[in-house]
């Protein structure tokens, strides 16, 4: 380090404090110029709440109805995913990821592929992957197919609106009262006098744009089934508009008739064949109650068609929003029209249910008719007998009467035609909402998931979505319920809020700790002004840069406030200096920083080096933290550059020489706080030794006090929302699941008051903390969640969606749900979920392969291994009494009951197998007979058999088997066995090998580490004892853990390095370097107590935190070194020296560090979980490793010069005390 | 209890080397039970009926023919909704004996009158050869003419008696003939079909009525040849129909003893009283036939409580929740199946009646966990 005088300095330097200085006016106009930048930037940014993680995942389904899970497997799923395989950019397989996973359903095959972190343009990637699938499509098997790839898998919805309908209003329920009691009435005064008592009418409301045939069937045919039973007697059925009923007599009340009702839907009926829009059956004892009792159940007051047309109207509207990319439904119930057969009747028409296709197909279709010219006119001939109506498709004639001369028979005297909803149906959405009188409704609704375009600014998106909803409200019902169930525009403008209130925080402790620190306004003033120049400089850089405004990206700036005062307090002291030493304004306002510049360049410089290497974080986490590294780099070089450039310029208007001189070194020594310093710092330097060896068993105790930490890798971050997922065993029909999901739902209410209750409001008043809860059954929702990555479609599983009043409920009342949801709903799976910042999908798995299955003949045999082993982990996970919900992935094969065809009986019959499946599945699914298109809309016309004929298993065996060549039809049970089996409800691979994964979740209060650390030793035990071909392998949170750490590790180290070498350079010396980092240690132990004493876990933003303190502690030490060397040239004596650089250095050292920590307050108070660690990390450690560096260094010195010789220190004879007056 | 010790004991072990709290340290909360839903295990009454449709078919149905040539004359006359009269139809009741159609009758009458004609005649001649008989006779007895002479007489007079026999045959034949011009219902019933019209040349084998007497009717189905052995005559079956309400019994009449060759099924009648016509020719009702084991009480659970047998190879086996009170405990058991019932499933051994099988949840808990049932 070179120390030029400073008239040279001031004759031949010319730099930009000089020019700022010297050109005052242009230095004004840059001011305002780079205010402007900043504040353009800021307002520019693309604004976010998390930084942009790209979920690089698209999925490939594949239908193939009647295939088993293994066969689908082996002929679908490993076709497709060795062709996606091919792409040279799926991401390589870890044991907490994967590249290409698959789930294999009865039917359906699912292929999820990754790409790696390093493909920027996945969509490339994906469209090159689909058209690799395209050309598969042909090689699969008859009946599979097509492919359908999903390269949308990834998107998150920027907005969600949940439509739900109110129920019916009071009037409508008090009119078909009326009609209700009505018909009651009439039909009890038709009964003779001496019918038995006492009577109770059964009745079934519905809307009345619903035609009774279809709740008619069904209610009658349960009646009839309690009839047999003796539960009720005496049937009178009577029926009017919106409603059918029965009087019946019977001596139960009505809770044991609902039981009854509900017994004979699960046995003989399925439930699901209900109409959805009927309401629930209500029991009517007096008729003068007909409106209370109808009013207790009354349903939804629009149909799912209506939900369907008013989201249908909303999302159009929403999508010519211009910054709107994508407009989703979920939840829409497709309508069908069923022409409901009997076979018998079918059949004395001499017709085969294929029939019906050929003879719809032949009327329904558009067949141009030509155009003729009329005069001037060209007129088009429509021949075409599309359907417009369902009316219509009665209408058709099949044929003629041989009886009646030639009289028609219409397909409607042959079949009952209805139109309804898909049934059963496979996906429904329901809305738990508040009403105005605070009670509680359970709604069928529609979700519009509305996705921004990429690089939109969200608040625009906002803006302009909330124009179209108001314009599209107009046309909308008034009681028709919008509401938004994900809002990342007001999240985001909420976050956004938050972290900036707690940077303007961070800023004002910042200026009010210099103002203390300096006791002097003038200092104060400085750095109220630099901080803004500074933040406004590193704005405008992440603005060129491309970074946008996150929770990251903002902690960042806050983090770095401690970092940034430190360059404006040396120069602005130094400016004081150079006043004090009488230079003119005009020259001290440039002298003083131009002195210190090499000084604050190194400290910046090794700040810099301290979080650069933090861009070489792989994986999610890396994406995660991108812009820290950046932001921190472009604010610390704007500190630089504004300490350089604006700083001089302010300085000088606002520096005055200080009046007070300094006292004398030699006083400073002996007296006051800096007295007890230098006696504290020549005692220790005396007992060096020992204090070397105490220091030494510090660091011991601190790598105790970390051993002591849970390592938790990323936690959960605290939102308005939280899911649970719902999951039943793999042959759950959607009925069960919804059912379940009710339950959970009535739990999530009963939960909420509860904690409403414990948790009151200012007033003492119970909080009302439950907002809503939208519930998506079949299947997952949209992903509103970037980390929430939504289920496929599938019966058993259900999505419910919580949204909270207040967010900072959210962890409380998760831990105290998950348990009452776990012991009050039986026979599912249910998870409470909070979000993640960081996705990891399961905090504990542990995935068990099969890697050596050589045939595909010794599939069952391998599955049942893997189905044993992987009860085996479960049972090491299941003797942990912190470990809960201990469960595989596969779900245990089902019992099933089988029909098999034997091929001698149908052979003599005349059938094939093909027949026998197609007549089964078209007469109890139903068979798509040909499409009415209404509108856009293409609804099925779906014949199928009848309720009664299909409603239980022994009606299947009726079924009639036709033969494809002749009009030979023969009951199915003559050609077929009736068999048990069991079947599995999914096989899932992972990067081409079976893998089941065994998954658990830590108890409330405890963390996945300390599951693990307790099923560790069984885990290896089990692992030896594996049978070849097997492998294990930990995943989830341990292994992220693992690899996070191992991969900060070594951005650790080589940050460390690169300190070294830039303190090398600036020494000049390769030993000190050592010494200035020997404090780091001390800082990291101070970091682990800080988290102990704060029961924090040690997560990786702990981690980051600790790592990062490097680089803090040493910029400290540098400008110590600095004067330590200055009097070493002058050649004074060692330990005055050593002490007098503390003493000199103690002021403002302790105002940056006080800074530092202050400024991190705010952060830690509002950043919840995720900057909390971080925040302790750091103030823990920046606290503790400034009291020890002011002592530590001392000594290490005293070590290094005294004892070791390894530097040399050379006293030159004392010629007077120094001359230093001020040091900064 | 190991885990705990050990939690414990690092607790300790914390607050002794540091001297500060570990308060994070909680001790594990006791386990939660799992909540699971239960059925007692009963008997439910089956015959696992099997379920057939059929047609209903007339108990009779006859077609009446003419037996005569000719033009039809007159056709019945019933009244008509709008008052007048029309020509009798399908869908009319008639009784027995009613005439429903005759044949132009002159031809027929001409016969008769032809035939009265020789009998006339014939009886003339007898008379005359009677007169020539006793002359000759008187003479032979006074020895005026000889035998040969009467006995010529005689067979003269023989031969007009069988003349006149023959004419009245003939007689006889021409009215019955002329009878057989007017078609008459055999029995009361009901008329399925009219193929005549006045005017309509018909003759012997000519159809000119259905008529169907369903006062019984039958219900005709096929039932395979696995579960012919179920059926028997003689036996009850209740039967209903989409059409009437209510139900309606029969009997079973006939059993077919060779099956349809295609189809392969046995047909199967049964006769049902139909006293108020409800039931009608053509209608589809439907029947069950009860299995072999006639209302059978069989051991049965839910489908839904099975689960894996992780120790058989492909076997099967249900949670028990043994236990009173609060400490139930929930144990695998294996168990043989039997056939499919609704929704049931029948146990053949394994299960014990009274015994609490888990029906929802029995896939989430092993063996020897403790449950909670839900009710």
């Amino acid at each position: 380090m070179t120390h030029r005088s400073e008239a040279e300095i001031v004759a031949n330097v010319h730099n930009t404090a000089r020019f700022f200085t010297e050109h005052r006016q242009v230095a004004f106009i840059l001011l305002l110029g780079v205010f402007a930048w900043g504040w353009y930037g800021y307002h520019n940014m693309p604004k976010r709440k998390d930084p942009s993680i790209p979920i690089r995942v698209a999925v490939a389904s594949t239908q193939w109805p009647g295939a088993t899970a293994q066969e689908v497997e082996q002929q679908i799923t490993r076709q497709v995913e060795q062709t996606m395989a091919q792409n040279a950019f799926v991401r390589a397989p870890t044991p907490a990821d994967f590249g290409i996973r698959s789930i294999s359903f009865p039917g359906l095959s699912m292929v999820y592929v990754q790409m790696d972190d390093a493909v920027t343009d996945t969509k490339k990637q994906f469209s090159d992957i689909n058209l690799k699938l395209n050309n598969l499509n042909n090689k699969l098997p008859q009946g599979a197919g097509p492919i359908q790839f999903n390269s949308d898998f990834g998107d998150t919805a920027a907005l969600m609106l949940t439509v739900a309908s109110p129920p019916a209003s009071g009037i409508e329920i008090a009119l078909r009262a009326k009609a209700v009691r009505q018909a009651v009435e009439r039909t009890r005064s038709e009964e003779p006098r001496n019918a038995p008592q006492p009577r109770v009418s059964v009745v079934s409301a519905f809307p009345q744009s619903v035609a009774p045939e279809l709740v008619r069937e069904s209610f009658e045919s349960i009646l009839k089934a309690a009839l047999q039973t003796h539960a009720i007697s005496d049937l009178h059925f009577f029926q009017g508009a919106g409603f059918v009923g029965a009087d019946v007599s019977s001596q139960f009340d009505d809770l044991q008739l609902r039981a009854i009702a509900d017994r004979f839907l699960a046995d003989k009926l399925h439930r699901s064949e209900i109409h959805p829009d009927a309401w629930p059956a209500i029991f009517i004892r007096d008729p003068q109650g007909t409106q209370a009792v109808l009013a207790a159940v009354a349903g939804d007051k629009y149909s799912y068609r209506d939900l369907d047309d008013f989201t249908d109207l909303i999302g159009r509207t929403i999508q010519g929003a211009p910054q709107v990319a994508k407009v989703d439904r979920k939840g829409v119930l497709p309508e069908q029209i069923y022409l409901d057969y009997s076979q018998e009747r079918l059949a004395q028409y001499g017709m085969k249910p294929s029939n019906l296709k050929d003879i719809l197909e032949a009327r329904n279709s558009t067949i141009p008719g030509g155009a003729l010219e009329v005069g001037s006119k060209s007129i088009q001939l429509d021949p075409s007998g599309k359907f417009e109506n369902a009316q219509q498709i009665g209408d058709v004639i099949i044929g003629v009467s041989t009886s009646a001369a030639d009289s028609p028979v219409y397909l409607r005297d042959l079949v009952d035609i209805s139109r309804g909803y898909q049934s059963p149906a496979r996906y429904l959405n329901y809305l738990t909402w508040k009403d105005n009188d605070g009670r509680w409704h359970r709604s069928r609704a529609v979700t519009v998931a509305v996705q921004m375009k990429d690089g939109q600014q969200i608040e625009q998106f906002g803006k302009s979505v909330d124009e179209k909803l108001a314009a599209v409200r107009r046309y909308l019902p008034d009681d028709l319920v919008i509401v938004r169930t994900s809002d990342q525009p007001l999240q985001v403008k909420e976050n956004i809020d938050l972290f900036m209130d707690a940077l303007y925080e961070a800023i004002f402790l910042v200026v009010i700790v210099s103002l203390i620190g300096f006791w002097e306004w003038r200092s104060a003033v400085l750095m109220a002004i630099s901080i803004p120049v500074t933040l406004a400089m590193t704005f405008g850089m992440m603005y060129l840069l491309g970074i946008d405004i996150q929770q990251v990206s903002v902690a960042t700036l806050i983090i770095a406030l401690g970092l940034l005062v430190d360059d404006p307090v040396v120069a602005g002291d130094s400016i004081k200096r150079m006043l004090g030493e009488g230079h003119p304004n005009i020259v001290a306002a440039w002298l003083g920083p131009t002195k210190l510049a090499t000084a604050i360049l190194y400290a910046t410089v090794t700040n810099i080096v301290a979080y650069l290497p933090f861009l070489l974080l792989t994986g999610s986490t890396g994406e995660f933290l991108y812009s820290l590294p950046i932001v921190m780099t472009c604010s610390l070089v704007a500190s630089r550059f504004a300490s350089m450039t604006f700083v001089p310029y302010l300085g000088y208007y606002l520096m005055k020489p200080e009046k007070k001189t300094e006292r004398p070194m030699s006083e400073r020594r002996e007296e006051g706080f800096t007295g007890y310093y230098a006696r504290a710092c020549r005692y220790s330097m005396e007992h060096r030794w020992k204090f070397f060896i105490g220091s030494l068993a510090f660091l011991a105790v601190g790598f105790f006090i970390f051993a002591q930490l849970n390592p938790a890798f990323f936690p959960e971050d605290v939102q308005y929302w939280s899911y649970i997922d719902v999951w039943l065993p793999n042959d759950s029909n959607l009925d069960a699941t919804n059912q379940t999901a009710l339950q959970a739902e009535r739990i999530i209410r009963e939960q909420a008051d509860k904690y409403g209750q414990e948790h009151p409001r200012k007033d003492g008043k119970p909080a009302q903390m439950l907002r809503y809860v939208t519930t998506f059954v079949g299947g997952g929702g949209p992903r509103f969640w970037f980390s929430a990555s939504p289920q496929a479609q599938q019966l058993n599983y259900a999505q419910v969606l919580i949204e909270v009043t207040d967010k900072e409920v959210t962890p409380d009342f998760i831990k105290q749900l998950q348990p009452a949801l776990t012991s009050a709903v039986p026979g599912a799976r249910l998870d409470a979920r909070q979000l993640l910042t960081n996705p990891i999908d399961y905090p504990i798995e542990i995935r068990l392969s099969s890697t050596a299955d050589v045939s595909a003949s010794s599939e069952t045999a391998d599955n049942r291994t893997l189905h044993d082993l992987a009860s085996k982990v479960e049972d090491i996970f299941r003797a942990i009494p912190i470990a809960e919900r201990t469960r595989n992935e596969w779900g245990d094969p089902n019992a099933q009951i089988a029909l098999t065809v034997d091929p001698d009986r149908a052979n003599l019959a005349g059938v094939t197998n093909s027949d026998v499946a197609l007549s089964s599945t078209s007469g109890i699914s139903g068979m798509t007979v040909t499409t009415l298109e209404e509108g856009q809309k293409q609804i099925p016309v779906v014949a199928r058999l009848r309720m009664e004929e299909r409603a239980q298993l022994s009606d299947v065996q009726n079924l009639y088997v036709y033969a494809s060549q002749d009009q030979t039809k023969i009951p199915l049970v003559q050609v077929s066995n009736v068999e048990h089996e069991l079947v599995n409800g999914r096989i899932i691979r992972m990067d081409h090998f079976r893998t089941i994964c065994v998954r658990s979740f830590p108890s409330a209060g405890h963390l996945s580490s300390e599951v693990l650390k307790d099923a560790m030793p069984k885990l290896k035990e089990f692992e030896k004892s594996l049978p070849p071909g097997f492998k294990m392998q930990i995943g989830g949170e341990y292994y992220k853990t693992k690899t996070g750490f191992q991969n900060l590790a070594a951005v650790m180290l080589i940050s460390i390095v690169a300190i070294y070498l830039a303190l090398v350079f600036q020494f000049n010396n390769g030993i000190k370097p050592l010494l200035v980092l020997a404090a780091a240690p001390y800082g990291m132990v101070g970091a682990f107590a800080a988290l102990w004493v704060m029961h924090e876990p040690f997560g990786f933003m702990a981690f980051l935190g600790v790592a990062s303190l490097v680089g803090v502690i040493v910029s400290h030490s540098i400008v110590l070194f600095d004067f330590i060397e200055e009097r070493h040239i002058k050649g004074d004596d060692f330990e005055n020296a050593v002490i007098d650089a503390g003493i000199l250095r103690l002021r403002p050292v302790l105002i940056t560090v006080f800074a530092t920590v202050l400024a991190l307050f705010p952060l830690a108070l509002h950043g919840g979980p995720l900057w909390k660690p971080l925040c302790y990390a750091q103030i823990g450690g920046l606290l503790l490793a400034t009291l020890i560096t002011k002592l530590q260094i001392p000594v290490m010195y005293a070590i290094f010069v005294l004892d070791l010789k390894i530097l040399k220190w050379e006293t030159k004879p004392s010629e007077s005390a120094p001359a230093i007056v001020l040091a900064r | 209890m190991k885990h705990k010790h050990g939690a414990l004991f690092r607790v300790l072990t914390g607050v002794v080397s540091l001297g500060l709290s570990a308060c994070n340290q909680a001790n594990p909360q006791p386990k939660l039970l799992i909540p699971v839903r239960t059925a007692q295990v009963g008997s439910i009454d089956v015959g696992n009926a099997l379920r057939y449709s059929a047609s209903i078919a007339p108990y009779t149905q006859v077609d009446l023919a003419f037996k005569s040539n000719g033009y039809v004359e007159s056709v019945l006359q019933v009244p008509s909704a709008n008052g007048g009269r029309r020509n009798v139809d399908q869908g009319d009741w008639v009784k027995k004996d009613t005439v429903l159609a005759v044949v132009s009758r002159q031809d027929y009458l001409d016969k008769v009158q032809q035939a009265d004609a020789q009998l006339s005649r014939a009886q003339a001649e007898y008379v005359k050869d009677k007169l020539s008989f006793d002359r000759t006779s008187a003479l032979y007895s006074s020895q005026s003419a000889t035998k040969p002479e009467l006995d010529s007489a005689q067979a003269q007079l023989d031969s007009a008696t069988a003349a006149v026999s023959a004419a009245k045959a003939q007689v006889s034949e021409a009215h019955i003939a002329l009878d057989y011009c007017s078609l008459a219902a055999p029995f009361d019933g009901w008329i399925v079909k009219r193929s005549v019209d006045v005017g309509s040349l018909v003759g012997p084998l000519t159809n000119g009525f259905s008529i169907a007497d369903t006062q019984t009717v039958k219900a005709v189905f096929g039932v395979p040849d696995i579960y012919i052995s179920r059926a028997r005559i003689g036996q009850r079956l209740a039967i209903t129909t989409d059409a009437a309400q209510g139900e309606f019994e029969g009997r079973v009449t006939t059993i077919s003893p060779a099956a349809d060759p295609k189809s392969r099924v046995f047909s199967v009648d049964v006769s049902i009283q139909n006293p108020h016509n409800f039931l009608k020719s053509g209608m589809i009702a439907t029947l069950s036939i009860p299995g072999k084991e006639l209302a059978r009480a069989v051991t049965a659970i839910p489908i839904g409580s099975v689960v894996r047998d992780p120790q058989r190879q492909d076997g099967f086996a249900v949670m028990v929740a043994q236990g009173q009170g609060s400490v139930v405990t929930a144990r695998l058991r294996s168990v043989q199946l039997g056939d499919a019932y609704g929704n049931m499933i029948a146990v053949t051994g394994g299960l014990n009646h009274g015994e609490n099988v888990i029906t929802t949840g029995a896939s989430m808990v092993k063996d020897g966990d403790q449950v909670q049932i839900i009710p």
